[in-house]
């Protein structure tokens, strides 16, 4: 080794809230100062490990895996039981680094008996002495670093005590494998230290080695590193004297500086570096041998014969007596072809045992005999294996990939550079069970749930660095606020100079640290999570390969790798999505069958049903899945989708991939023109590009569409192809990325492509950096799009009550939704103490109300499934309630949610009006209650009046519309009577043209509107634009401000709910209008707390 | 939220933040000494004309970087010839050097 050093000491931002750096920018640094080897040694956690080996490796670095672990627990004075400390460990082999993930999962409460214990662990992580003394095959221990049980004993004067900890460790690791540890970062104590450890490793003969305890790469993260121990202290930075390091010298030092820094304790110091590193040989990125679990087998069959099996007889099922058979059997021949070549089979029946697994949990849930059970399918898949017809035949998709001309290659292909990724859709209580049955089946040590980290973004930044350096809270809220109208740290700076509160402030030292601060902060992890739906399954321990660890929900299991590392490693990954419109379409049904006794086949129904596209192309789809948003719903009326094939271009194309790659304006364009000529021929930069871009005319939307450019002009093989798409989604593979540039341009210039026109496709490729859709996904999204849009057309109540009952999902809240429905035609029953279900229910009280949904019981503010199931079980058994005291009596409910009950208008049916109910149930208050039991056996309770009876009687006049529209929005989240609106026109100054009166005019008509703000959409690759979504009391308003309105109001737009704007209009007639805004001010009311009354907030969208 | 995996750091040495007394300092410059965040070279030999025997410790410390009262300070306990033991501190924003009486923190 040329350097002569290696750093064995080192926290990534991986020690969540200490570490002080990337590992992209430590390993950067640590290129530069010449580094051949370097350990990476978080706290307690191996999160970073795989990403640390990956990265290290590409840049010529050998990665050694470590963890730096807190003990309890003192092995030569049990009376110093409860003394905690640190160690350093390092993983000398395959054995090692399994320990260190067994050792790393116990510290965080995988093997802890009981829940208390777990969740104590997960919050304080550490391993007792024997735990770690259990694990020590394979490791190499360093004695750790002030924190240390040897420093410790040598810091009070324990000499012998000293000694002893070293023999003690030296009997557990073997004595080749302990090293003390000398540090010196310039901290008071250190000389005097290393002093006595040098004496110590020249009195025992163990030997010592040099490391930096580096917390951060440059000097100057000192501060943030300061920032970020206060912030997880939950202290002021000036509070923080006691946690905080005392210095800037915790840095990533050159070896070279280390070398000299160390002579003077002796050369060998740092040559016991090298020695260590170069007996480190455990490759994380080749040598982990992970093994796939082994699926259900008929005993004769290999996996493979199986799956044949299984496949080649559903083949007959599907297609017999069908124009695809011969399609569809080539296919399969080839898809088992590639699956046999790859050993992939095991993988595949291992869904289709998930499968089994989700069924038999769909039968226990939604029961047996439910009449609609073996009409939908459980879930459904997702993602590029919806293009497999093996996913299809064995049940795991339910879209015809053959019928519907799906491109295989995304999915499975020759080389096959990563594991196929198959994604599964349940409704969600089906996925929660399911989750906790794979755990059953397998085993916790052999199911973990996938990590996800949870990265600070500006907001959180700001909040968190700015408590930390003790900012006044007012700005802070304010500044918090603006950063959902910025996208990066210098706007935000922009913005603080240009206001006027803080541009007093901008020039002050703690303002210029937030914003640096914060700016280095963005995009660290600050905790770990569950990923929504990621799984790992193995044959043998997962601790053999991944360290794992409780969740904060009970009977959980995580894995410390996220889905990158995941997939780094080679390991399945089983995709269980909970999808909210999954539960939406299930109850739609269950409602349909039993209000109108009617069952439906979604799979049957007209997919080319012209009045369900007349209400797409409209735009009217506010609910309907995936084409609801703002954005879809300005688009609709151009593109016009008439198909499946439409809706699935539709579904995929308001995605980052196709607009940052400029696919989205060409797009409509084109289709428009298309829509008038439909001889009109989109242009292609080349004709070998027809075949692949014609259905999406001439433009990539599709994710394997990346692909079959780069195959089709730049003769890239189907592996190299997908695995250029995938480099696209990484954010670290930049140098990668521009390897593929320069073939792909050569190649195309090579075919007569100009030079121009290969950049720009370059260019339109690029933009699957950011996320877009296969077309498989595209497919199945815009399938299930359909059949939403077709019940909302069809079954409109059933499926808005559906809606309603499973919030919060969406794009929009429930007040939207309701005045969307009433637009309709639709009725919205108030909930009612004698009427209403705990849920919201489709159900006939007249004759006249099929269109009417009743609002449930559980829906209010205060009561929920529990108290609402109460008042229900006390109805059906003692039937209905007479009076308001009747109902207080027998149900004994607290006096607050009877308020509640009383505010939404429950109690109406009882002749009394709501002022007067609330004077009653105020006679009732505070009372003592005495049983007694009734001529049935049963107990009750007995409310003493404390006021004579003619008190009882008083009049009051009952609360105004507005009143009540107030209180139903605050209690219910939606009014089933009024819109604010319809008051707080009448207040205005002036006339404003309303959203009915939009559509008739004519473009760039000046106008002025008012409305509700309901929704605000910021997205990122919009370039600063804003776009706003206003409500009126007859339906919606699109808006769009550019960059320099939303400086000139961000505040405004951020903070008041009911706008007046003036703007000019977009769009032709009988199209969706949008207003370009040039002023936006708020409303007048007429006081100041009518507004704030109703207490919304809107739905911000980045 | 992160867990608290690190108690409270012992011997930090940050309470010992007084003023000190101004000295005068005789100081060499050597790169050898200069592998820091403060990247400074200055070495004392002498104080108040007083020769150095030797340099038994030396460390930095950092604090009140967010306000307006930054410290910066290079701090060495050293021996005289005349056997007396004092600290001294290298006053980094000011250059000034300053002797403290300074007991342990701990």
């Amino acid at each position: 080794m040329k350097s002569g050093y290696v750093e064995l000491h080192m926290h990534s931002n991986y020690s969540l809230l200490e570490g002080g750096s990337s590992i992209d920018e430590l390993l950067t640094q640590a290129k530069q100062m010449g580094y051949q080897s370097m350990a990476l040694t978080d706290h307690n956690s191996l999160s970073g490990s795989m990403e640390f080996a990956q990265k290290a490796k590409k840049i010529g670095i050998k990665p050694i895996i470590g963890l730096e672990l807190d003990v309890i627990g003192d092995p030569v004075n049990s009376a110093n039981s409860e003394a905690t400390h640190h160690v350093t460990l390092l993983a000398e082999n395959q054995v090692g680094y399994s320990n260190l993930c067994k050792l790393s999962s116990a510290a965080f409460g995988l093997y802890e008996p009981t829940a208390f214990s777990r969740e104590n662990k997960r919050i304080h992580p550490s391993v007792s002495i024997s735990t770690l003394t259990s694990h020590t095959d394979g490791v190499i221990l360093l004695t750790g670093c002030q924190e240390g049980l040897l420093n410790q004993k040598l810091e009070s004067g324990e000499t012998k005590a000293s000694e002893d900890i070293l023999r003690y460790w030296v009997d557990s690791f073997g004595f080749s494998n302990v090293f003390i540890e000398i540090q010196d970062n310039f901290v008071l104590g250190d000389s005097n230290r290393n002093r006595r450890l040098l004496k110590l490793s020249f009195d025992t003969g163990i030997p010592s080695v040099a490391t930096g305890n580096v917390h951060y790469h440059i000097p100057s993260r000192y501060r943030l590193q300061d920032i970020l121990v206060a912030i997880s202290h939950k202290v002021r930075i000036n509070e923080a004297e006691s946690v905080r390091r005392p210095n800037a010298e915790f840095y990533l030092r050159a070896p070279s500086e280390q070398i000299v820094r160390f002579s003077q304790y002796g050369k060998y110091l740092t040559d016991n570096s090298v020695l260590i590193s170069k007996r480190c040989q455990f490759d994380l990125t080749e040598d982990l041998e992970y093994e796939l679990p082994t699926p259900t087998l008929p005993s004769e069959l290999s996996a493979h014969e199986h799956l044949s099996e299984i496949c080649f007889q559903k083949l007959g099922d599907r297609y017999q007596n069908t124009e695809f058979l011969a399609a569809a059997y080539g296919r399969l021949t080839e898809e088992l072809r590639l699956i046999d070549k790859h050993k992939l089979s095991g993988f595949f029946l291992i869904y289709a045992d998930i499968f089994e697994l989700a069924k038999s949990v769909a039968t226990e849930i939604r029961g047996s005999n439910n009449r609609y059970h073996n009409q939908l399918p459980i879930g459904r898949g997702r993602g590029s294996s919806v293009a497999s017809v093996v996913c299809y035949l064995i049940g795991l998709s339910h879209i015809d990939p053959v019928q519907n001309n799906l491109f295989l290659g995304r999915f499975l292909n020759e080389e096959l550079y990563s594991l196929p990724d198959i994604d599964l859709d349940f409704p969600r209580d089906i996925r929660a069970a399911l989750i906790e049955r794979i755990f059953e089946y397998w085993g916790i040590e052999y199911a973990a749930l996938v990590a996800t980290f949870s990265r600070y973004k500006l907001r959180s930044a700001i909040r968190d660095v700015g408590q930390a350096l003790g900012l006044p809270r007012n700005l802070l809220r304010r500044l918090i606020k603006q950063s959902s109208l910025v996208s990066n740290i210098d706007e935000l700076g922009e913005f603080i100079e240009s206001s006027v509160e803080l541009s007093q402030k901008d020039k002050t030292p703690s303002w210029q640290l937030l914003l640096e601060l914060v700016g280095q902060l963005v995009g660290f992890p600050r905790h770990m999570s569950q990923h929504p739906g990621g799984m790992v399954i193995s044959s043998k321990p997962l601790t053999n390969y991944v360290a794992c660890q409780p969740t904060a929900w009970p009977n959980r299991y995580i894995c410390q790798w996220d889905k990158d590392s995941i997939e780094d490693a080679r390991m399945i990954k089983i995709d269980l999505l909970g999808l909210g419109m999954l539960s939406v379409v299930e109850e739609t049904v269950d409602l349909i069958i039993r209000n109108k006794d009617s069952s439906i086949d979604l799979s049957r129904i007209n997919f080319d049903d012209s009045t369900v596209y007349d209400s797409i192309c409209a735009g009217d789809t506010i609910g309907v899945f995936q084409i609801e948003s703002r954005a879809q719903i300005a688009m609709l009326p151009r593109t016009k989708p008439r198909n499946l094939n439409d809706l699935a271009i539709q579904v995929s194309i308001v995605r980052p991939g196709p607009i940052v790659g400029g696919a989205v304006n060409p797009y409509i364009q084109r289709r428009e023109k298309k829509l008038l000529s439909p001889d009109y021929e989109p242009p292609y930069a080349h004709s070998d590009l027809r075949p692949v871009l014609a259905e999406t005319l001439g433009v990539v939307i599709f994710q394997e569409q990346v692909i079959q450019v780069a195959q089709a002009l730049a003769d890239f093989t189907a592996g190299e192809a997908d695995n250029f798409r995938r480099t696209l989604g990484r954010k670290s593979g930049l140098a990668e990325i521009n390897d593929y540039r320069e073939k792909f341009l050569n190649a195309a210039l090579k075919k007569g492509v100009t030079s121009q026109s290969a950049i720009d496709i370059f260019n339109n490729l690029l933009g699957f950096a950011q996320f877009g859709f296969p077309k498989s996904h595209g497919t199945a999204f815009a399938l299930l799009a359909y059949q939403t849009a077709w019940l909302k057309q069809y079954y409109p109540a059933e499926f808005i009550c559906a809606l309603f009952n499973n919030q919060p999902m969406g794009f929009y809240p429930p007040h939207v939704l309701t005045n969307d429905a009433k637009r309709h035609g639709m009725v919205i029953n108030r909930p009612d103490i004698n009427y209403s279900s705990i849920n919201c229910t489709v159900s006939s009280r007249t004759e006249d109300d099929s269109n009417t949904i009743n609002i449930g019981i559980g829906y209010v503010r205060g009561i929920g499934v529990t108290l609402a199931s109460q008042i229900i079980t006390e109805r059906e058994r003692a039937g209905p309630y007479i009076t308001l005291f009747q109902f207080i009596q027998r149900t004994a409910l607290p006096i607050e949610v009877v308020l509640n009950l009383i505010q939404v208008g429950a109690f109406d049916s009882f002749g009394l009006n709501r002022r007067q109910l609330i004077w009653h149930m105020g006679l009732f208050q505070g009372k003592a209650l005495s049983t007694y039991i009734d001529s049935n056996g049963i107990s009750n309770h007995q409310l003493q009046l404390s006021f004579q009876e003619p008190i009882a009687d008083i009049d009051f006049e009952d609360f105004n519309r507005f009143e009540k529209m107030v209180t139903d929005y605050r209690l219910l989240n939606l009014s089933p009577d009024s819109h604010p609106m319809e008051f707080f026109r009448n207040m205005q100054p002036n006339q404003f043209i309303s959203s009915c009166d939009l559509a008739s005019k004519s473009s760039t008509t000046l106008v002025e509107v008012i409305g509700l703000l309901v929704c605000r959409q910021r997205p990122s690759t919009a370039n600063g634009v804003v776009f706003l979504l206003l409500e009126d009391e007859f339906g919606v308003i699109n808006a769009l401000l550019r960059p320099a309105i939303v400086d000139k109001y961000n505040f405004i737009i951020n903070t008041v709910v009911f706008l007046r704007i003036t703007g000019t209009l977009e769009g032709n007639i009988n199209q969706a209008r949008t207003i370009i805004v040039d002023e936006i001010t708020p409303m007048r009311f007429d006081t100041p707390s009518m507004s704030a009354a109703l207490n919304l907030r809107t739905k911000s969208w980045n | 939220m992160a867990s608290l995996t690190r108690k409270a750091v012992r011997t930090r040495g940050l309470s010992y933040l007084g003023q000190g007394n101004l000295i005068t300092v005789k100081i060499i410059e050597s790169e050898e000494y200069c592998l820091s965040f403060f990247a400074h070279a200055a070495w004392p030999t002498m104080v108040s004309n007083k020769p150095i025997l030797e340099i038994i410790d030396h460390w930095h410390l950092i604090d009140n970087w967010w306000n307006d009262q930054e410290c910066y300070r290079s701090y060495f306990r050293v021996v005289l010839d005349s056997g007396g033991v004092i600290t001294l501190f290298h006053d980094l924003k000011t250059d000034s050097w300053f002797s403290q009486l300074f007991s342990r923190f701990s």
